[in-house]
């Protein structure tokens, strides 16, 4: 058996997770929403508003709603791995792999998340924080993956994908080049909010800038919130998730040095304190997103890289998004939505039922 | 040969896995995978279970053998 050293296996995961820790605690002292200083689906769903597909909390006097902004996280992560990803060779247009599952499975993601508030790396930022309503997500979040695990056991696979052609590959990234010429432009048809967490954002050039390493980082090390905890209890193997780690110990040494740790369950930032939604709500996220083979961060990164299927998950994220809020699914700081959000979770979890069933199949080999 | 070709993590990682569970750890197990974390994952896997790893790249994908 070859030994590989602790450096080599855990080094580079080690350190990408520490970058990410330190970057959400530097991006929210410099503006971003507390504990928020990374989450892909709130970025996602703020980006959907700034494009009008959801205006949640709209106040008619000031005329916007309070979660539309561009974020330039966003951009910087997936043009990031775009960049690194041509410099290795590892750009790769290829997709087909079940598009329209995904498309649906990451509306329930999203809407997972917007009930938790929070995708797997700001349920991190959160635990770091010292929200301990995160750490009612993360037990959700994890029974979800279990269950995954189990489908996956079971012969799970959206079937295989194919190669696609350049064009089909670099449309997602392309469109982050457009996003980002709007973020500068700045013309009136994009929104941004005046009040809410949509108006609290670091400096562009800033958050672009750090997302463009932490994009790099990530490709490079393939960082995974959920590909973390499946990849320990199915095959023992903990690099992914001391990346995981490393973020917490950053996050929380973050906290303490700038005094904003804050460690219970009331009063904390964007979040809310429904034990129960908090626990469906990230089932929800960690359940679809091992269907879905990586956390939304993961998918932007291999959307980065050209994968397809990942640009449609992405897609379906924004789309969730907007679903989320204008039928008032996502939760607020103070509760649940005024939605019918059981009723959306039950679907939710049904159609990932139906999901994993319909598309368990014998492996080759 | 199993081809886990257009496959992404952690799929191909399984192939291989009930591959040497129901061959009995054959001598030789070959695979074509071309995501790249797959690479990754299925080499270490083949060294973590004692076998040696060849690993050729054919261009759009990769073939890797195992060898015990």
């Amino acid at each position: 058996m070859e030994k590989e050293s602790f450096l080599k296996r855990y080094g580079l995961l080690i350190a990408t997770g520490l970058v990410v820790g330190a970057a959400a605690v530097l991006l929210t002292y410099f503006g971003n929403p507390a504990n928020m200083g990374f989450c892909i689906a709130c970025f996602l769903r703020d980006i959907a508003g700034a494009l009008n597909f959801q205006r949640a909390g709209f106040d008619a006097e000031v005329g916007t709603g309070i979660v539309q902004y561009i974020r330039p996280e966003i951009i910087g992560l997936v043009l990031g791995s775009t960049v690194i990803a041509f410099l290795r060779k590892e750009f790769k247009p290829r997709g087909g792999s079940s598009p329209m599952i995904r498309f649906l499975v990451a509306v329930v993601v999203m809407i997972g998340a917007l009930v938790f508030l929070g995708c797997p790396l700001r349920m991190v930022i959160r635990i770091g924080g010292g929200d301990l309503n995160a750490v009612v997500g993360l037990v959700g979040f994890v029974v979800g993956i279990l269950v995954g695990i189990l489908v996956l056991k079971r012969g799970f696979s959206l079937r295989r994908a194919y190669q696609q052609s350049m064009t089909e590959g670099l449309i997602l990234p392309a469109s982050m080049v457009g996003l980002l010429v709007l973020a500068l432009a700045a013309p009136s048809f994009i929104i941004s909010s005046v009040s809410g967490p949509g108006s609290q954002h670091a400096p562009i050039l800033l958050a672009l800038a750090v997302a463009l390493v932490v994009g790099i980082l990530a490709q490079r090390s393939r960082l995974c919130m959920v590909g973390g905890i499946r990849d320990a209890v199915m095959f023992q193997d903990f690099r992914l998730i001391s990346a995981f780690v490393a973020i917490i110990v950053a996050v929380l040494v973050g906290n303490l040095i700038l005094g904003s740790f804050n460690l219970g369950f009331e009063g904390q930032p964007v979040a809310h304190t429904d034990g129960l939604w908090n626990f469906l709500g990230m089932a929800l996220v960690g359940w679809g997103s091992v269907l879905l083979g990586g956390c939304p961060l993961r998918q932007l990164i291999m959307a980065g890289e050209g994968n397809t299927d990942s640009a449609v998950t992405v897609t379906g994220y924004v789309v969730g998004a907007a679903v989320a809020h204008n039928f008032g699914l996502a939760s607020s700081a103070t509760g649940i939505g005024t939605g019918p959000v059981a009723l959306a979770v039950v679907v939710c979890f049904v159609i990932l039922a139906v999901v994993s069933v319909a598309n368990m199949q014998k492996l080759e080999g | 040969m199993i081809d886990a070709r257009g496959y992404s993590c952690p799929t191909p990682l399984l192939m291989i896995q009930k591959a040497i569970k129901e061959g009995n750890n054959p001598a030789t197990v070959e695979m074509l995978v071309d995501a790249p974390c797959a690479v990754e994952n299925v080499s270490r896997y083949g060294k973590k279970t004692g076998y040696k790893v060849a690993v050729e790249d054919k261009g759009d994908y990769t073939k890797l053998t195992l060898t015990k």
